[in-house]
């Protein structure tokens, strides 16, 4: 606090006797009005004790919940759809274990997705005793040299639409030396090529 | 006039955002505030925006407000007094200007000034720049010190200082007219 000059108290004192204007009801006015916006009083009786806009929005979250639930469940379901189809496209010469071969007694049954080798866990392996695949598919990830190797000829009807892929691979492989980065890094076409051996021939 | 409440009370009620506890503590506060609010003001209609505003944040505020850290004459005066600056502020940005090391003292009339009416003074004070209005109003009746009104007003001491100059000579000149 500093020390004040003599005109300044005099001031001071004055401004202390400084009749107030009665402008209360016009300043509560605008006081109300900016709190009933920014904060809507709460109602204590017997109407919705939270207020009607409370209702409103209870009445908007039992609507929206069940709707938003739904729509959850729909798009995981979609999206869930939609990884099975990519990994179908990316993957066509894994997917024979869905097609039942009666002549297939020996391996393992055709709902056993099961594969040896360092394959990802998320690509549906190869049925190796379906009759179109006579070899046992080696380890892709290791060995790019050997593979199996799909005759164009004799697939299986579900398989068509799948053995398709492969031949404009290989032939993409045979036309052009240099490779493009695609699809699985350390898997080449040649690994999509698939051999049918005799014995396998039913 | 309403009847003054129980200070306790009317400070739940506000708490509790209740309009009547609101109203109340208004009421009972209102020639308070207005008396402070005048100070920054122009006019009676600045007034009111100053009152209006700064009771709008009071009663937002009103839950931060601990009884036994302060009183609450205190908490609302620096409320209506930061909103009397803002107030002014937004007439004109407060910029650095001359600053002084040592304030000149200009003579006031003090005898002039106990003639007049507290009206005619706080029309002398409004009618100074914005800046140095701020100023002296916060030096010569609240009693800040430069240093405090430096950290208010977002200036050097030595502005605050050469505003307080400029009002002394200002009030001096027109009191000097006024004779």
């Amino acid at each position: 606090m500093n020390q004040k000059a003599p005109y300044e108290l005099t001031i001071t004192e004055k401004l202390g006797q400084l009749q107030v204007p009665d402008m209360r009801d016009a300043i509560w006015s605008r006081i109300e009005t900016q709190l009933d916006l920014d904060m809507p009083e709460q109602n204590d009786g017997p109407e919705d004790p939270n207020g009607p806009d409370a209702g409103k929005w209870k009445a908007t979250a039992w609507k929206l919940g069940p709707i938003a639930v739904l729509v959850a469940v729909i798009t995981i379901f979609f999206i869930q759809q939609k990884s099975k189809k990519q990994t179908h496209s990316t993957t066509p010469s894994t997917e024979q274990t869905t097609t039942p071969n009666p002549a297939n007694n020996n391996g393992p049954p055709p709902g056993n997705k099961q594969q040896p080798g360092p394959l990802q866990p998320n690509h549906i392996p190869v049925n190796r005793n379906d009759s179109a695949f006579t070899t046992p598919v080696k380890p892709i990830l290791a060995d790019t040299t050997a593979g199996v190797h799909v005759r164009l000829k004799d697939p299986e009807p579900q398989l068509q639409h799948q053995v398709q892929a492969p031949p404009a691979v290989s032939q993409q492989k045979t036309d052009s030396t240099v490779k493009k980065s695609r699809g699985v890094k350390g898997i080449s076409d040649k690994d999509y090529h698939i051999t049918l051996k005799k014995d396998s021939i039913p | 006039m309403l009847a003054v409440a129980n200070d306790i009370d009317v400070l739940e009620g506000c708490r509790s955002n209740s309009r009547q506890a609101q109203r109340l503590l208004y009421e009972q506060f209102y020639d308070f505030a207005m008396k402070i609010a005048m100070r920054y003001a122009r006019d009676e209609m600045d007034a009111a925006d100053i009152m209006s505003h700064a009771f709008v944040k009071i009663f937002k505020a009103i839950h931060s407000f601990d009884p036994q850290k302060g009183n609450l004459h205190g908490w609302i005066k620096r409320i209506v007094v930061n909103e009397g600056l803002d107030h002014i502020k937004s007439r004109e940005r407060f910029s650095e200007n001359v600053e002084l090391e040592t304030v000149a003292e200009p003579p006031v009339n003090n005898h002039a000034l106990e003639q007049m009416g507290a009206d005619e003074i706080m029309q002398l004070i409004a009618k100074l720049p914005p800046a140095t209005h701020a100023v002296f109003v916060l030096y010569a009746v609240e009693g800040y010190n430069h240093r405090e009104i430096a950290e208010k007003l977002g200036i050097s001491e030595g502005t605050s200082k050469w505003h307080l100059s400029e009002a002394r000579k200002t009030l001096q000149q027109q009191l000097a007219h006024t004779r």
